[in-house]
């Protein structure tokens, strides 16, 4: 089939096989962030944005991502740069698989809510899977981000 | 992971019924849970064209159309504000938000999985499915109706009196499917009960309100229970007691 998407912001065609799944297209054409860690919609690992949503790419047919936006960590990079060194600094990442998939859920998470409680990021992060981390570095980073954040902001004030 | 020849997006729900009934064929919800199969399809049918992603409210009810998202329903202001926020509570551990972003009404009223958050709610308020060609029918008769035979599920229809609703459930960990899950209905003087992940098909009981704990103990007595890894028949029986005594003693509290 024939398909037309933007993805990271250019316009991107081509002819895939029916039953490709998103997750697939985008690492064919060097989106290369975008992991397979279960197949089964259960890691997160696979997750891109769609029309500014966070969904599993690993269970999103191409033929409905087809004439949908769609942003991967690639294109989210300025978004997550400020977070990464927490996420360093906290040793939030250690073999790195599920990392793009945790950002660019954190990413749909500040878009939506700039300032979430420790409750409302362990709800939302809960289908992100690490199995190096044990979670807590992945909390610790973004609550260390979040308060530097604000304290940054109110110092300019 | 699943494998097909054809992807179709269907223009009508008429094509999309004469589509599945080849057993070759079948519907896509969000495709969450037939890509856990490594089932072989000749066409997928995906409704995404035939606006299917609409919440109306009507008259005496609320229609969910097949392919609003559970997503969508946990955080639907106006829905969650008539039936005291149930939905949010139901669905919201299910999975990821990514999950809840595609996994939808339709698909998860016609998988009638046992262990389904949604469809226990949907028994309890006695909602209503309309099937594309075999009209309306209650989620309660929907749940044992003959599989062989395909149908388009169109919408559910939520009756407004159910708003005080109330669901209950115990998970053993954050995102595992529930060992058990129940919800309780209450209009005027009765209770309707339904409680699922027996682990089989939930199942619906109707009582006059009285004592919560009397009236738990006497569901947990009349149902069957069965074992699976995530419990034994013995330990649902006990929880059972517990999660509908605390879902009757919320729908009891005023204003839930
Ligand atoms: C990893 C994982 C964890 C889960 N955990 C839970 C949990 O804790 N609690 C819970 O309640 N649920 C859970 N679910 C189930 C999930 O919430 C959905 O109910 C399930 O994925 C089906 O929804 P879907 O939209 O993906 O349907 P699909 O997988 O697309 O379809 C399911 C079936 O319904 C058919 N179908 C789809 N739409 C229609 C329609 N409109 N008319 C007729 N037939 C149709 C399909 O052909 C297929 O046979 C989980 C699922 C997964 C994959
Ligand atoms: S690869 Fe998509 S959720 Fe695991
Ligand atoms: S750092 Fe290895 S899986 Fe998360």
């Amino acid at each position: 089939m024939d398909i037309q998407m933007v993805v990271n912001g250019s316009v991107v065609e081509s002819t895939v096989s029916d039953d490709t799944l998103l997750l697939d297209f985008l690492r064919s054409i060097g989106c290369v962030s975008v992991k397979r860690g279960c197949d089964t919609a259960s890691c997160g690992a696979c997750t891109v944005l769609m029309d500014g949503k966070p969904i599993l790419s690993c269970s999103m047919p191409i033929g409905r991502a087809n004439g949908h936006m769609i942003e991967t960590l690639e294109g989210l990079r300025d978004e997550a740069k400020p977070i990464v060194p927490y996420f360093a600094h906290e040793g939030a990442d250690q073999c790195g698989f599920c990392n793009p998939g945790y950002m660019v859920n954190i990413i749909a998470l500040l878009r939506e809510n700039p300032d979430p409680t420790d409750a409302e990021i362990a709800h939302h992060l809960v289908g992100n899977i690490c199995r190096c981390t044990g979670y807590q570095s992945h909390a610790r980073a973004l609550r260390a981000y979040l308060n530097d954040k604000k304290e940054a902001s109110h110092e300019a004030l | 992971m699943i494998h097909y020849e054809k992807y179709v997006r269907a223009k009508s729900m008429d094509e999309a019924y004469a589509l599945v009934q080849n057993f070759d064929n079948v519907i896509l919800g969000g495709m969450l849970w037939l890509n856990t199969g490594n089932a072989h399809y000749g066409t997928v049918v995906d409704l995404c064209d035939l606006d299917l992603d609409r919440i109306k409210e009507s008259g005496d009810c609320y229609n969910i159309y097949a392919y609003v998202t559970l997503g969508r329903m946990e955080t639907d202001e106006a829905l969650n504000a008539h039936y005291s926020g149930v939905f949010k509570e139901a669905l919201s551990d299910i999975e990821g938000v990514q999950l809840r972003n595609m996994a939808t009404v339709g698909g998860t009223v016609n998988l009638r999985a046992g262990f389904s958050d949604l469809c226990v709610v949907l028994l309890a308020m006695n909602a209503q499915v309309k099937l594309y060609n075999a009209g309306i029918v209650s989620m309660e008769k929907f749940l044992t109706m003959d599989r062989s035979r395909r149908d388009v599920v169109k919408k559910i229809i939520l009756p407004k009196n159910a708003a005080n609703t109330a669901y209950q459930a115990l998970r053993n960990s954050a995102t595992d499917i529930p060992v058990l899950n129940c919800a309780v209905t209450k209009v005027k003087d009765t209770l309707r009960i339904a409680v699922g992940a027996r682990p089989g098909s939930p199942v619906v009981v109707t009582e006059q309100i009285g004592d919560a704990k009397e009236i738990a103990e006497k569901v947990a007595e009349n149902i069957t229970f069965g074992d699976n890894v995530r419990g034994s028949a013995e330990y649902r029986k006990l929880l059972c007691v517990t999660l509908v005594k605390r879902a009757i003693e919320q729908v009891m509290k005023e204003g839930k």
